[in-house]
């Protein structure tokens, strides 16, 4: 190995390093969310791109499932598909939009509307990042909803930009109850397959389809926000506590527009 | 410098493409990026594995939610080392199956390194999340299954890059 070699990797790491201090002291966040908005419009022209891949692998989903019903009818539905797929994603785009809206007007919390502008690609953490920051008058800790459902908390925000942890992150935990007796329970996630509702007692009937919701036993995620609902039963007759899984109420993979609630 | 821009250029395209990859369960992922930095390392020509290492591991810490910096950290040391161990004790040009085995052994090391350094952030109150340890039951080895598979495009876009700057126009 060259002494080249050496002098770059001594000064890329002290690079690192300073760039983690300068980060931790926060003095690196105006260059950071810089960063955030100089990749906007490239988020959304590929924001696009990932929508048409969606579709993509969707529409062979769908037609594999058809297939088996009947041939014909697949082959229909794929060629009105192939003619539909840009038409569908304005249509979903406007029908999020339009829920968002409603539950917007329909609630008297102080909510503040956000754009997902990246996802952690990597997948070792359930993050998104939004497009606000401080400067909309968030803190962290706040509660994220779509479409009045809850879907995760800011976990680390700067001028401009927020972190969002989803609750399907292992690492995430939730105080909830299930909405028609009141019981409380710890709502942890799962990696990507969903959420677990854990600790609730034995003496409560935990039925398929009883919803889920925030407990609000801390200040900044009020009572009452629907999260999902209760799925199969995990934990066996005999355990001390019961837990069992959670179907969030919107499609965590498909967030795009979010509304943080201000407290 | 052309070739730091053409370098960089790669890696927003690879970026883009992660960021656009279908959601899989258990969040499994490729790492483009980490591929692309690791062949580079593998190449043993020049240090611009570090560069590659450096801004790629930047853009990831921009988007994650991990401590800030530990992307960048733990791929530049993964290439180093992989670096150093093919310029020790290879000479000829790394065979399929021993690629196959650096970018194994590479990415495990990798995710190992990144874990450990959010968990000292962790420790030490620099972040107040870290990466779960569940990742380890299935999600790092299915991974790199997809590793595997995505490593010859990546592979081939480094030969391509190759090719682009050997052209005398591009000097």
């Amino acid at each position: 190995m060259s002494s080249k070699f050496f002098t770059y990797f001594t000064v890329l790491l002290a690079a690192t390093l300073l760039l983690t201090f300068l980060h931790i002291k926060g003095w690196l966040r105006p260059v950071e969310s810089s960063t955030s908005e100089v990749a906007r419009p490239f988020v959304y022209v590929f924001r696009g791109a990932g929508n048409f891949t969606r579709s993509f692998f969707g529409f062979f989903g769908s037609v594999s499932s058809l297939t088996k019903q009947s041939a014909a009818l697949s082959n229909e539905v794929r060629s009105l598909q192939e003619q539909n797929v840009a038409l569908q994603q304005y249509q979903l785009e406007n029908e999020i939009l339009k829920k968002e809206l409603n539950y917007r007007q329909s609630t008297n919390l102080d909510l503040v509307s956000a754009d997902v502008i990246a996802k952690d690609p990597t997948g070792f953490s359930q993050t998104l990042t939004l497009d606000i920051g401080a400067n909309q008058g968030i803190k962290e800790g706040d509660a994220v909803l779509a479409q009045g459902v809850l879907v995760g908390k800011i976990i680390f925000l700067d001028q401009f930009t927020s972190k969002v942890l989803l609750i399907t992150d292992p690492q995430s935990k939730i105080d909830a109850a299930l909405a028609a007796s009141g019981q409380t329970g710890v709502l942890e996630g799962s990696f990507g397959s969903g959420v677990v509702l854990s600790d609730v007692s034995q003496n409560v009937a935990l039925n398929q389809g009883d919803a889920v919701v925030t407990a609000g036993l801390t200040d900044q995620i009020p009572k009452g926000i629907l999260i999902g609902t209760i799925d199969t039963l995990q934990s066996k007759k005999q355990d001390l506590l019961q837990t069992a899984a959670v179907v969030p109420a919107v499609d965590l993979k498909r967030l795009e527009f979010l509304a943080v609630l201000r407290k | 410098m052309k070739k730091f821009f053409l370098y960089f250029f790669c890696l927003i395209i690879l970026f883009a493409l992660n960021s656009v990859f279908p959601q899989l369960p258990r969040g499994v992922a490729p790492n483009f990026i980490f591929l692309f930095a690791i062949f580079y390392a593998l190449k043993k020509q020049t240090p611009d594995f570090l560069w590659i290492a450096f801004f790629g591991g930047l853009i990831l810490d921009l988007f994650s939610g991990n401590l800030f910096g530990s992307y960048t950290l733990a791929l530049i040391c993964i290439c180093s080392l992989l670096a150093y161990a093919t310029g020790t004790f290879f000479t000829a040009d790394l065979s399929i199956e021993i690629t196959s085995i650096f970018l194994t052994l590479g990415y495990l090391a990798f995710v190992i390194l990144l874990f450990l350094i959010n968990w000292l952030g962790l420790k030490s109150n620099l972040i107040g999340y870290q990466i779960s340890p569940k990742i380890f039951e299935t999600k790092v080895w299915l991974d790199l299954f997809l590793n595997l598979i995505f490593a010859v495009p990546v592979y081939y876009l480094t030969v391509f890059n190759d090719k682009i700057l050997a052209k005398k126009a591009f000097k």
